[in-house]
């Protein structure tokens, strides 16, 4: 009896570290988890609007949430804010140069012409809504399409670093990390960005 | 204009033109903000669903990193224990042998030395008086052998 009351202590003892690691993993998981659902709907919006495509977005979004989980999930919580923004700009950009070279490719042969950047048109999308839309949610819908198309029209840098500061709250230090360039440049990046749509969406927004 | 005015319309324009960005911004963080918001439900399942495979792989790398260590380190230090354990068990008495070996080596060297030794100084001893005996042996021949040359006519 005595015998396997000091084993069962032994077992306890040995199984303790094991049960601390296992705590540990669990707070770091609910952790990454939270970040993720604070930022998995944002990331997925300013995907979207660079790269104008749904599924390309998702695709990216997935491809940066399993790429900070596997190599950087370890890391304090502080850190995984610009290194999931970095992770997602160099997805988009890798998916926009592919386009490119695509797009490229695809003008040297014969037959129709596949742009990836022009979106097919759903027949769904043309059909009326039974119940219309209230006329503030329609202006509402009007004027984040012209915020986006204007996005668009930036240059790549620039709409980055305005999405980066202005719609995720990042600091010029974390900017500059997220975008691989000085803090400097994000400072002209971003004022660029802002003279530019303010110079085109003030008259539209009054 | 006199330069003080000039001046006064020129930070006036700045401040406007910054009212004007911070309006821009203060707007587009809105219209940005609820179109977050108003993402339509295939989309966030289809987000739920990614980001809970992206804590899977994050559950299943840590568990690796940290489960696999308390595994490991017993076989470890197992393997340590009966690695030293061999190499106490058999590298000492061999270094004790080898040692007894070398001092045997070096005994029977000595021994091998002293037979060679008094070998060559036996073999010596008989080469000194072998010669000597001989010649009293032989003398009585050798002084017949003189005369008989020396009286012999010449032919």
């Amino acid at each position: 009896m005595s015998r396997f009351g000091n084993l069962s202590h032994a077992t306890m003892v040995w199984d303790e570290p094991a049960l601390k690691v296992k705590e540990l993993v669990l707070d770091q998981t609910r952790a990454l988890n939270q970040f993720l659902t604070e930022v998995e709907r944002r990331a997925f919006r300013m995907a979207q609007v660079a790269l104008r495509d749904a599924d390309d977005a998702l695709d990216v979004v997935q491809d940066a949430m399993l790429k900070l989980a596997k190599n950087y999930s370890s890391k304090p919580s502080a850190e995984w804010p610009p290194l999931f923004y970095r992770i997602l700009q160099n997805g988009i950009r890798d998916l926009q140069r592919r386009r490119s070279v695509r797009k490229r490719f695809m003008a040297w042969l014969p037959g129709p012409k596949d742009d990836p950047d022009q979106e097919a048109v759903d027949p769904l999308d043309t059909v009326a809504d039974a119940a219309p839309a209230v006329p503030e949610q329609l202006m509402q819908n009007e004027a984040i399409q012209q915020l986006e198309e204007y996005l668009r029209k930036l240059p790549g840098r620039q709409r980055e670093a305005f999405m980066l500061r202005n719609f995720e709250g990042l600091d010029v230090a974390n900017t500059a990390i997220v975008m691989g360039c000085s803090e400097g440049s994000v400072k002209t990046h971003y004022s660029r960005a802002v003279h530019t749509l303010r110079e085109q969406l003030g008259e539209v927004w009054g | 204009m006199s330069e003080p005015d000039s001046k006064l319309s020129e930070l006036a324009t700045q401040e406007a033109a910054a009212k004007l960005a911070s309006a821009l911004e203060q707007r587009s963080r809105e219209l940005f903000n609820d179109s977050v918001a108003g993402l339509d439900m295939h989309t966030r399942s289809r987000l739920t669903r990614a980001r809970h495979a992206a804590l899977e792989q994050a559950r299943s790398n840590r568990g690796r990193l940290f489960f696999a260590l308390p595994r490991w380190m017993p076989a470890v230090g197992v393997s340590a224990a009966a690695l030293l354990g061999l190499a106490l068990w058999f590298g000492a008495p061999m270094s004790g042998r080898l040692t007894d070996s070398v001092v045997a080596s070096e005994a029977s060297g000595f021994e091998d030395l002293e037979i060679v030794a008094s070998d060559m100084g036996a073999s010596n001893e008989s080469a000194a008086s072998d010669p000597m005996e001989m010649l009293q042996d032989e003398s009585e021949f050798y002084d017949w052998a003189a005369n008989a040359a020396s009286t012999e006519p010449d032919a």
